[in-house]
Order: C-alpha cells, then structure tokens, then sequence
C-alpha cells in the first residue's frame, strides 16, 4: 500500500516542478478534454448518412497522447513506471469494461469486421467493440498519467492555492469559500500517505489477529474489510481532532485576515506552456468541427 | 516578580460526572523552566489544553501574563503561547517543512516578504535548514517535533507549552528535542517553559516541578524538594529520577550527602574524594 504513487508530490527539480500551478491545472483540464473527443466521420450505410468512430485517426491520437504524456514524464524526470503499481489495481476495472462493451456494444455501425460469431446463439461480436473498449482503457490510463504528473510535480499547497485562485469569483456569493475549500484539499492531500501508513499498520496488526482480507468467501471478505476500517476511522478522527486543536493553537481563522508564503510569478515558460495547452486545445476543437477536412486536403490523403 | 501563568482553584468537569480537575492553584514566574509530572488520567493534558484556550467551560480563574484569560481575549493571548503537542504527525500542517513554518506566520497575517527570512532563521535553530522542501512523510518524528518547534517559535510566544513532546518520539528523536530545548533555555532565558511529561530525567533538570494526581496538585517545588517526598510520588504512581534513589540508598546506609548534589557527575566527584 505505502508505495501507492496517486496523489503523491514528488519532489525533484525540474521545469514542470516548476511551472505555476494554475497553468499546470489549466493545461491538465484542456488535455483531458482534448483526449475526450470523440473523433468521428460519415459513412454511408444503406443508403444513409451515418456518423462512426474514425478508429484509425483515434489510434493514432491515443499514440500522441501516450507519447506527450511520456515526454512529460521525462521533462519532470520521473519514472513512469512510478504509476504502474497504481495501475495494477485497475485489471479488474479494465476487464469489467471489456465485458461490458462486447455484451453492450455502443457503435452505430460496425466497420472494423468481425471478431467471433457464436452461431447457436445468432450473436455477433464485431472489433468494434475490443476497439470501443480498448479506447476508454487507453484514455484512462493517459488521464491517470495525467493526472498524476499533475500531483507528483505541484505541492499539494500550490495546487490548492491555484484551485483557490479559480474559485476566487465565488467570493461574490459568499466570502471564505475558496479560502476554506483550499484548505481542506490541502489538508486532505497532505494526509493520504499519513493514512495509508495507517492502512498498512492496522492491517498488520489484524493480519496478526488472525484477519483476513484476500480468503474465505465474499462475507468474510467483507467482515475482515471493517475490522481495517473501523480503526481507521477511529485514527483518522483523532487525527483530525488533534490536528484542529494544532491549527487553532497557531492562529487559524478562517475568516481572519491571512497573507500567503508562496507567489506566483507568471514566467515565460508558465505562458509557453498556457499556449501550447491553449493551441492543442483550439487545434483539436478546429478538427472535430471540419471532421479533418483540413488535413486531408493539406496532405492529399484520404483518411480512413 | 509578575507571573507568566497563574490558576487559581481551576475545576474542570467532561461531560461525565466525574472531575478532570479537581481544585487546582499554582502560579508560574516568567522565564522559568516547569515540568508538569503526572502519571496517565492525572489530568495534565486537561490542564495544558485549558491554558491554551481549547476547553472553555472550567471554574477558577486563569491569569496569563497577569491578563484574566476571558473569552474575548483568548485569541490575542493565544497568540503569545506555543504549544507542540505530542503527535508528530497530527500538528504538521503543511506540505513541506517550510510551508508548516510559514502556516503560523500566514495566520497572523505577516507580510509575505518578511516570511522567508523568519523562516530561515528558525528553522536554522531547529537545525533542519537542510530539509526546507521536504514532505513530512519522509521525516523522522524527531524531525517532525522539531519543525512544529520552529513553527512555533517563529511566532515568538512568550509562553511555551510542551505537551508530552517527546513521548512519541524514539530515544535519537528525543534527545535531539531535549538538547534543542536546552538550546532554546540559554538562548531565549525570557521565555517560560511549561513541560508536560512522564519523562523523570527532564523534570530533574527543570527549575520548578508541578506534580498532578487524580486531578489534584499533589507535590509542587524544586526538583530535590519534589523528589524527595519518594512514598507520596509512590502512591501517585510516579517513580523519582535515578540520581535521588542512589542519594537516598546511600544516605540509607549512612553516608553523608551534601543538599546541593544533584547530578551523577556531582555525586561521583563527591564519592571519589
């Protein structure tokens, strides 16, 4: 459990340590949403107009994607491989999705072929959906990636203090809002490993007891989950007692007046990077609304 | 000579019937070093979250600074007591060490460009200058306790409150911690130190020690005075420092012992004469 890497900052030096963190949140959002579009053409089925996914295009933005999403990991040098035991706990999720998608296939018409027939049974399953599947599998993993470089390379206290200056406009409606929102995350942030240090004790400390989470049927599974989670509740209240008692002690006031350690500068790799994030937007938003005609009359290529 | 803290018949009641203090009188001078002895549910805790204002419906008065602690000044005397609890973990708030330093200072509204040498300069006294960017899961408790002691003091109390400080702490931790104080005791002699502890060897070294049992003042004086009242510590399941139980065999067996010895170093000098 302690070396679960999501939500983790981790400090090195580097130009994406670097980076303001409102650009950093900025540039997360706008490739995620970029990653999200669905790219899609017209076909002609029976002698309608019908819009399918375009596989091959999609493909081939998957790759850029995973392949930024790697450079980035070099520029804030850490190891990607960091992510795969998190990653490791999302077979399962994975496999329900592939079963999910073959028993339910989401596709208008299919245009990759034929997978398998089960003749017995008068069912089909087309690529289209190992395709369909394969595809929410691939944006998962590069949001995670994402997402993780995103924590991995902000300080939780920067994150929120960027995540308080985009809710600043909520002051109108009612004053601390940001002030205190911010600080919850950060506090939350801050005590993920502290909690998960405490998973990893309690559930040697039961291990010991006799309990167990991996054997016996789901009842028993369930059983031995709340004896690791009842503790837990437990420690993480009094923590968080003791925790408010230590804030107060040292003068928080939510409402009080407060000045902040850290200031942003707004450098010329933040804007660098606030255009490019800005750029890729505009040009993926460009291509879904001309359905790539752009780049088929510019390379003289018929697309897929 | 005025009083950094005083308490006069401080009672106090959980929502059990039950008191937690029972009637409790002393009176602290400025610029003392004051142990608090007292074994498990003798109320010491209880005692230290009452001065710093977190529990508030106790009978007796409480003078800090010779102020009577009230609900409306609480807050702006607040800020003149520091207190460093027990857990490492549960009063770091920020997400490096220089972030938990600036936490206080942020709260009392410092100019941001004042921050940072405040910062160094403290967390140059608690000698962590090296870990400035670091997160507290990748410091020892020791470290920890000693970045909550620079986070305090960078707020420049003038009473200083430790609440079992070093009792999570291993043995490097809390020598590290103990040696600080003393550092902390010869550098700022006007600050008044109030600690909270089961440790015996510490309260040997304080100028006063309070002794607390079942909620009352049991014992209070100088180390010698307090410690040698052995059958009273007894019953309030105390032990005494090493030091007084070899003075007091020794006298036992019909040797003499000068009043004014009160280290090992002392005793074998005297013994090897």
């Amino acid at each position: 459990m302690k070396d679960f890497a999501l939500g983790r900052y981790i400090p090195v030096e580097s130009p994406l340590h670097r980076l303001d963190p409102r650009v950093k949140i900025f540039a997360t959002l706008a490739l995620v949403v970029c990653l999200f579009l669905p790219f899609e053409r017209s076909v002609l089925h029976e002698g309608k107009d019908v819009t399918v996914t375009a596989w091959t295009i999609s493909a081939i933005m998957l790759g850029i994607f995973l392949v930024l999403a790697l450079l980035f990991f070099a520029i804030a040098r850490i190891n990607p491989l960091k992510l795969w035991s998190s990653m490791k706990s999302l077979w399962f999720t994975i496999l329900i999705l592939m079963i999910l998608y073959i028993l339910l296939p989401n596709f208008t018409v299919p245009t990759l072929g034929i997978a398998f027939r089960v003749e017995q049974m008068n069912w089909t399953v087309y690529w289209d959906s190992f395709a369909s599947a394969g595809r929410v599998i691939g944006r998962l993993t590069i949001v995670m990636m994402f997402t993780f470089l995103l924590t991995a390379t902000t300080k939780p206290l920067d994150l929120t203090y960027a995540l308080q200056w985009y809710l600043t406009p909520l002051k109108i409606i009612y004053a601390p809002i940001a002030e205190i929102f911010a600080m919850t995350i950060s506090i939350a942030l801050r005590f993920i490993p502290t909690l998960l240090e405490d998973v990893d004790r309690i559930s040697k400390a039961q291990a010991s007891r006799g309990a167990s989470y991996s054997n016996g049927g789901i009842r028993r599974k369930i059983v031995g989950l709340t004896s690791l989670i009842i503790p837990l509740f437990v420690s993480a209240f009094t923590r968080s007692e003791e925790l408010a008692y230590a804030m107060i002690c040292r003068g928080y006031d939510p409402k009080g007046k407060r000045t902040r350690y850290h200031k942003y500068r707004f450098h010329f790799g933040d804007l660098f990077f606030f255009l490019f994030a800005s750029a890729v937007l505009a040009l993926f938003i460009v291509l879904i609304v001309t359905h790539f005609d752009f780049i088929e009359s510019w390379f003289k290529v018929s697309l897929p | 000579m005025s009083s950094a803290i005083r308490v006069e018949n401080l009672e106090l009641a959980y929502q059990s019937e039950k008191l937690a203090l029972k009637g409790i009188s002393f009176s602290i001078e400025k610029g003392t070093y004051v142990c608090i002895l007292g074994h498990n549910g003798s109320g010491k805790s209880t005692l230290a979250k009452i001065l710093v204002g977190l529990l508030s419906d106790y009978k007796g008065e409480i003078y800090i600074l010779d102020e009577l602690v009230s609900r409306k000044n609480i807050n702006s005397l607040r800020s003149k007591i520091g207190i460093v609890f027990q857990n490492p973990d549960n009063q770091f708030v920020g997400s490096t060490v220089a972030d938990d330093i600036a936490f206080g200072l942020e709260n009392k509204a410092v100019p941001q460009k004042e921050m940072q040498p405040i910062i160094d300069r403290f967390v140059k006294s608690v000698r962590m200058e090296d870990y400035l960017d670091r997160e507290p899961s990748s410091l020892s408790g020791g470290q920890k306790q000693r970045v909550a002691l620079a986070g305090v003091l960078a707020m420049s109390p003038e009473i200083l409150i430790l609440d079992e400080a070093t009792a999570m702490l291993d043995p490097k931790g809390k020598a590290e911690v103990d040696s600080l104080i003393s550092n902390i005791r010869k550098e700022k002699p006007e600050l008044t130190i109030l600690s909270i502890t089961h440790d015996l060897e510490e309260a040997a070294k304080a100028d006063e020690v309070l002794v607390l049992n079942d909620g009352k003042l049991l014992l209070q004086g100088t180390p010698k005075s307090v410690f040698s009242y052995m059958d009273e510590l007894k019953k309030a399941s105390l032990d005494v420092p090493f030091i007084y139980k070899l003075i007091a065999c020794l006298k036992e067996k019909g040797l003499e012992i000068p009043e004014d010895i009160d280290t090992i170093e002392k005793l074998g000098e005297y013994l090897c004469q």
